[in-house]
């Protein structure tokens, strides 16, 4: 299965990418992705993520599909 | 004619110069007697440094979903009133708005309200980023 990772701000520059395609296994939640983003790119730590799933909010337990836009949202800061 | 809340018929997010008159005219109407303009407005300092200039990034259809929310929201809560708001995306320099929102009412109590609730609400949830560019290097807020 494949998903497109979405980043923004600090989690753009953290990992120096806006957009990745991974490849997951079937069962993949988000939390998991995260927590293998992470362990790739040790910054991203620094922000807690808010997650959405083809820009809708999900969470930690929310579990992945093939075409998947999953984005990693740090603190917004918009105003 | 019911007085509904007008969505955001003008852009909600945009990497133009914002025009606060053309945001104020979404919401003018007759039955109006309050208009509230609120502008966020780049600053020269932030936290004792001085900032040289800003940037905005935003989750464009997360974001406009998150402002037209706020707008609905809004008219439930102040039936009459009509919001607008215009978010700016880019590079932004001193002086220049970063965002304008619009809300009028027939009394001004709660066009006052409805302008501080969309303000207050946008910086909370809508997934739009500031970055400070100071002379000696730069962070996301």
């Amino acid at each position: 299965m494949s998903v497109t990772v979405r980043l923004f701000a600090a989690f753009s520059e953290a990992v120096g990418a806006t957009r990745l395609a991974v490849s997951v296994a079937d069962g993949t939640t988000v939390g998991k992705l995260w927590d293998r983003l992470v362990s790739e790119h040790p910054d991203l730590r620094r922000y807690p993520p808010s997650a959405a799933v083809n820009a809708t909010f999900a969470q930690r337990d929310t579990v992945v599909t093939d075409g998947d836009d999953v984005a990693f949202l740090p603190p917004v800061s918009g105003g | 004619m019911a007085d509904t809340p007008v969505a955001t018929a003008m852009q909600a997010l945009t990497s133009a110069p914002l025009d606060p008159g053309a945001v104020e005219r979404m919401v003018a109407r007759p039955g109006a007697g309050a208009i509230c303009v609120f502008q966020g407005v780049v600053r020269d300092s932030s936290l004792g440094r001085a900032v040289a200039h800003l940037e905005y990034e935003a989750y464009r259809e997360m974001a406009e979903a998150a402002m037209a929310a706020i707008v609905t929201e809004a008219g439930q809560r102040w039936p009459q009133a009509r919001l607008a708001m215009v978010h700016r995306t880019g590079r932004l320099e001193i002086g220049e708005a970063s965002v304008v929102i619009a809300a009028s009412h027939p009394h001004r109590g709660e066009a006052f309200a409805a302008c501080r609730f969309a303000i207050d609400a946008l910086k909370e949830r809508v997934p739009i980023w500031k970055k400070e560019v100071w002379a000696d290097g730069s962070s996301w807020v």
